[in-house]
């Protein structure tokens, strides 16, 4: 039984040749830029590292890094799932359209996106009336630069819970109605539960593109240091200002986390497909 | 407690069409019955029992439970126990949760979820099953616990949604009749959707024939099955022989059989007639009999319990007829056989008249 039928034998020059080439690629493409990195930041030594990465406005600019990650995977959780749900569950003219538009953040340029937001929110801009009313300032400052992150990394909770809702299907939310459930409690101990790990590897994507965003929250905020300035525009000052330790060590930071958000990623994943 | 439906009407409206999936349907279950919705796929019957659980608004018509009308009260005040055809049963629950569930909802102390959820976990034999997860039983398990889910808080009435559509033959088989047994323990008034007429016939004590939005016959599953009342019915319920004929010189030539047209049949001139014969009700003897008709085996099938057997007459005049399987005289009924036979009951409808179905009159003086 185990021997295979003769056309179906592959030639073991083609199926080394092939896995030596992906192997290749792979290595080339993310294995050798990293260890290149590490490298560099051994060089540097301990010393200017810490010089250069003990500074104040380089804790700010982590802090508001995560606090812009944060806030993108609490809005985004939420509206997300929200929207996944309306738009599994409702039937409404539209429909198709809107489904269509959910992708759009994906496609628009994230320097487009920031720029949309300050002739939005800027100086006759739709909602300045929103800004001088509610005294916030938006353009050029954090709150801004969460509108800029939740915009770019809207879809992925819509498009990781879109298909796990249409596979648990409704009969479950009926089965807990005819038991006398109501709304709340079905969202709670029927829906949720049943989309959790979709939801959690959603919310892992959102994480890793906002921690990574650069283009849109540098036009929106301007990247102000020590003000508006987060990790990734703070690695990118520290190269143009030659301070290469902060910039090695601050990227590698970066590259931690996103490191763990993978290995978190592919446990959600083998649990969702459970 | 039992089920009044009435002038039930409910209609799917999509882009191009509209489909009236129930129409005008009024019918009642007596308390404490076990009754089944029987019809094909598409005919409505799943509509009026999601209906009745208030899981789908009727456009028109009136739904009582036990005396009370409920057709505006929200599903989870009705006090239904639903079980579907593919469980439903919550992924991410014990089977302890998923019956303790309806319990939790209502509030009930902790000691008395725990004594229902034991209780109904042995009368249904998953006894040592409360700690698993429904992925890791059995389809027959799973249907069991969706079962004990329903009937746990305790329903006025248990509503069944082709509860067996999803199992292998056999397990289906030991499970409809395990139903009739729990069904005879516990006397919940029940109503149960099927398209398998087999199923429909052993286990309910009131059947509703449904086709196309409308109820064709209600009965018991043997005046469904004797006394079918429409063309639909006779062919849905059971195997039949079906021949057309039409009245001439005053007669109905079937066969070889010949009945008077007017006098008990009624039957005028020219009218079209449907002829119905159940291949069960066919006497058949291997021997030459003075009194019977003749004809020939032209195939004869072994089902079993029974021997089906293709039959061709005189004129041709060909019709089906199942005949138990007994070692003694079956062995004579070989392919090619000459045989005797004599057809003990014909019912027809009048094509013109409408679709009532009547039997018919062998000869005036049997009026």
């Amino acid at each position: 039984m185990a021997k295979s039928h003769p056309e179906h034998r592959q030639n073991p020059w083609v199926k080394y040749g092939l896995i030596t080439a992906v192997a290749a690629y792979l290595l080339w493409l993310l294995g050798l830029p990293i260890f290149t990195l590490i490298r560099h930041t051994v060089e540097i030594g301990a010393g200017r590292i810490a010089e250069e990465l003990w500074q104040s406005e380089v804790a700010h600019a982590f802090a508001l890094t995560v606090l812009l990650s944060l806030g993108a995977v609490l809005f985004n959780g939420v509206f997300g799932t929200l929207v996944a749900y309306v738009m599994v569950r409702q039937r409404f003219r539209g429909r198709a359209l809107i489904n269509a538009i959910l992708d759009l953040p994906f496609a628009v340029s994230p320097v487009v996106v920031g720029y949309m937001l300050i002739l939005l929110f800027g100086k006759a801009g739709w909602l300045q009336g929103l800004a001088e009313w509610t005294g916030i300032s938006w353009v050029f400052a954090w709150p801004g630069m969460l509108v800029a992150t939740l915009f770019v990394t809207f879809p992925f909770v819509v498009r990781e819970v879109m298909p796990v809702l249409e596979e648990v299907g409704t009969e479950q939310e009926e089965a807990a109605r005819t038991l006398g459930a109501g709304g709340w409690k079905i969202f709670w101990r029927i829906t949720l539960p049943g989309i959790r790990w979709g939801l959690l590897y959603g919310v892992s994507l959102t994480l890793a593109r906002a921690l990574g965003e650069f283009g849109a929250v540098l036009v929106v905020g301007a990247g102000v240091s020590g003000s508006t300035e987060t990790a990734t525009i703070y690695v990118y000052r520290a190269m143009e200002e030659r301070m290469f330790g902060g910039a090695y060590a601050a990227s590698l930071i970066l590259i931690g986390f996103s490191f763990l958000l993978l290995l978190g990623m592919e446990w959600f994943k083998k649990r969702s497909n459970v | 407690m039992g089920v009044v439906v009435k002038n039930l009407t409910k209609t799917f409206q999509s882009q191009k069409t509209d489909f009236a999936a129930v129409r005008d349907v009024s019918f009642e279950v007596e308390e404490g019955a076990l009754v089944a919705l029987l019809g094909p796929s598409g005919s409505g019957k799943s509509t009026i029992l999601r209906m009745i659980a208030g899981l789908e608004q009727p456009d028109s018509g009136e739904i009582f439970l036990g005396g009370e009308n409920v057709t505006r009260l929200a599903t989870q005040k009705r006090g239904v126990g639903f079980v579907f055809q593919n469980y439903a049963l919550f992924k991410q629950l014990t089977v302890f949760q998923n019956i303790a569930f309806g319990l939790q909802v209502q509030g009930a102390p902790r000691a008395e979820i725990k004594g229902r959820v034991s209780e109904l976990l042995e009368l249904l034999g998953l006894k040592d099953l409360g700690r698993r997860y429904p992925h890791q039983l059995s389809g027959g398990q799973r249907q069991r616990v969706a079962l004990a889910r329903a009937l746990a808080p305790r329903p006025k009435v248990l509503l069944l949604d082709e509860p067996f559509g999803a199992i292998d033959a056999k397990i289906r088989k030991e499970l409809r009749e395990w139903l009739r047994t729990l069904h005879d323990e516990m006397h919940v008034t029940s109503l149960f959707v099927t398209h398998d007429q087999e199923e429909a016939l052993e286990i309910c004590d009131h059947i509703y024939v449904m086709n196309q939005g409308v109820i064709e016959q209600g009965g018991t599953p043997e005046e469904i099955y004797k006394r079918p009342a429409t063309e639909f019915v006779a062919n849905f319920v059971g195997l039949m022989n079906i021949h057309d004929a039409v009245v001439k010189d005053g007669k109905l030539s079937i066969g070889p059989y010949s009945f008077p047209g007017n006098g008990g049949n009624g039957l005028a001139e020219g009218d079209r007639i449907r002829v119905f014969f159940r291949p069960q009700d066919i006497y058949i003897s291997g021997a030459s009999n003075a009194y019977a008709m003749h004809a020939r085996i032209v195939r004869r099938s072994f089902l079993g319990v029974s021997i089906k057997l293709e039959i061709e007459a005189e004129h041709g005049f060909r019709f089906i007829a199942i005949i138990p399987e007994h070692v003694f005289y079956n062995e004579k009924l070989a392919e090619g056989a000459a045989i005797s036979y004599q057809i003990e009951e014909f019912h027809y409808v009048n094509l013109r008249a409408g679709k009532g179905m009547k039997k018919l009159v062998f000869a005036d003086y049997e009026i």
